[in-house]
């Protein structure tokens, strides 16, 4: 397995660096419309809360395989077309926005009022608000739930191959029709991802207790 | 191709949909089983156990349910027993929803206080019983809500079963796409049928989980 694997170290390392960039994109992309969507949520404008709550809920109860091939295939009958990788990063994008934008919410909530009352009482702006008060605390909050997704979006980028995305699991798959060597080579893609996911665990574990330490 | 015409491709993709609905069910079941004795093995066991079970748990986990899957039916047939899609399906299915159950079973009865457990042995009740009569009831509030959470999840991934050719939901969509050439509608459509089996289902989860924290039986969870 392991002379299999250098064999082929550069076509890995290739399709490693297309999966980190389709997680790295979803986390991003879907961070900025999560949070927006998680505002939308909390907001007092009805319209805006029943367009966020449905996206929330039509992203969360589908597959989102089905996500991605209606971003690849459907919306081209529009004239809209992606590549591949573009089509797989939108679309987990779009699904990871509304898991997202569920973490940042109870993040929000989870900041107690009486701290908003004392930050206006003593007269700091409200950008400030945010960006001291608020922001650090629902981060320390949602830190754990964060990494959580941010693996489950590695993982998750997988179904790119279904679309022939070449991200990690497609080189594999193209490996294995030219040498059947299948076992090994499905064993040593499941052990990438399992360091993939362990390392982010730790870096993750690591920069908590940085936070903790700073603001606790 | 229009709405109307789609009326006629439903039947085949309600056809699609009792797989899913079966496989969802049968992968739960067998996860269930699974799951719930690696927890109990992993709680009674002690430190051994742990020591063989958890990286196996953690594999399973930290890699895509999709190459679980692919490696379940092709590694099947590369041994020689070549498993057809159906149960390559269930079995990988299984094996990752084992997994996740058995950690989120194995956290809820580590969430019962340890003086439980140890009130329990000192008036002699055995390991076995206090876990059984003792420590699960109580951690079952905690279970039920978390579990039927994981159950939605496990309908949306038996989508990945199209890639074993499975007639599931999924896939009887892209065959009616190979066949009409109208990949917006059908899929659309089949996002529609997936949101009626998942937001009922989501909606109960809800409804359960605020019922059993007003009764003060679920702990605290983000």
């Amino acid at each position: 397995m392991i002379e299999l694997v250098i064999a082929h170290i550069g076509e890995f390392f290739a399709g490693f660096k297309i999966t980190l960039v389709i997680a790295l994109g979803a986390m991003l992309g879907g961070s900025l419309l999560g949070v927006l969507t998680a505002i939308f949520r909390l907001s007092h404008v009805g319209p805006l809360r029943v367009l966020s709550l449905s996206y929330i809920e039509l992203i969360r109860n589908t597959p989102g395989l089905v996500q991605l091939l209606l971003v690849y295939l459907g919306l081209p009958e529009f004239g809209i077309r992606f590549s591949p990788l573009g089509a797989t990063i939108l679309a987990l994008t779009i699904n990871n926005g509304a898991y997202l934008a569920e973490i940042f919410r109870a993040g929000l909530q989870s900041v107690p009022k009486g701290q908003l009352e004392a930050a206006a009482a003593i007269g700091l702006p409200r950008t400030a608000t945010l960006i001291d008060v608020v922001l650090p605390q629902a981060l320390l909050a949602i830190y754990p739930a964060l990494t959580n997704q941010f693996i489950q979006t590695v993982l998750f980028s997988s179904i790119g191959a279904l679309i022939g995305t070449v991200e990690l699991t497609q080189v594999a798959l193209i490996l294995n029709t030219q040498t059947y060597r299948t076992i090994e080579i499905l064993a040593a893609l499941s052990l990438m991802y399992v360091g993939i996911s362990a390392v982010i665990a730790s870096a993750s574990h690591r920069l908590g207790v940085r936070l903790e330490r700073r603001y606790h | 191709m229009n709405w109307a015409e789609m009326g006629l491709e439903i039947a085949y993709l309600l056809r699609g949909t009792q797989v899913t609905i079966e496989l969802s069910l049968l992968a739960f079941a067998g996860g269930g089983v699974l799951g719930f004795t690696i927890a109990l093995l992993r709680v009674l066991g002690g430190s051994d156990v742990t020591l063989v079970v958890k990286p196996l748990v953690d594999v399973v986990r930290g890699s895509p349910l999709l190459v679980q899957l692919l490696a379940v039916y092709l590694g099947s047939s590369v041994l020689g027993f070549s498993l057809n899609p159906l149960t390559a399906a269930f079995v990988g299915l299984s094996i990752n929803a084992g997994a996740y159950l058995s950690e989120i079973i194995r956290g809820a009865l580590t969430s019962v206080p340890k003086g439980q457990t140890e009130a329990g042995l000192a008036v002699g009740l055995s390991r076995m019983y206090v876990v059984w009569g003792i420590i699960l009831p109580q951690a079952f509030p905690v279970i039920v809500p978390a579990a039927m959470g994981f159950f939605i999840s496990l309908v949306k991934d038996t989508s990945l079963a199209y890639v074993l050719g499975l007639l599931e939901l999924t896939r009887a969509a892209k065959d009616i796409v190979d066949r009409t050439l109208d990949p917006f509608h059908t899929y659309v459509i089949v996002m529609l049928i997936y949101f009626a089996l998942c937001y009922p289902l989501s909606v109960l989860v809800r409804v359960v989980d605020r019922q059993l924290q007003h009764k003060g039986l679920a702990r605290e969870r983000l």
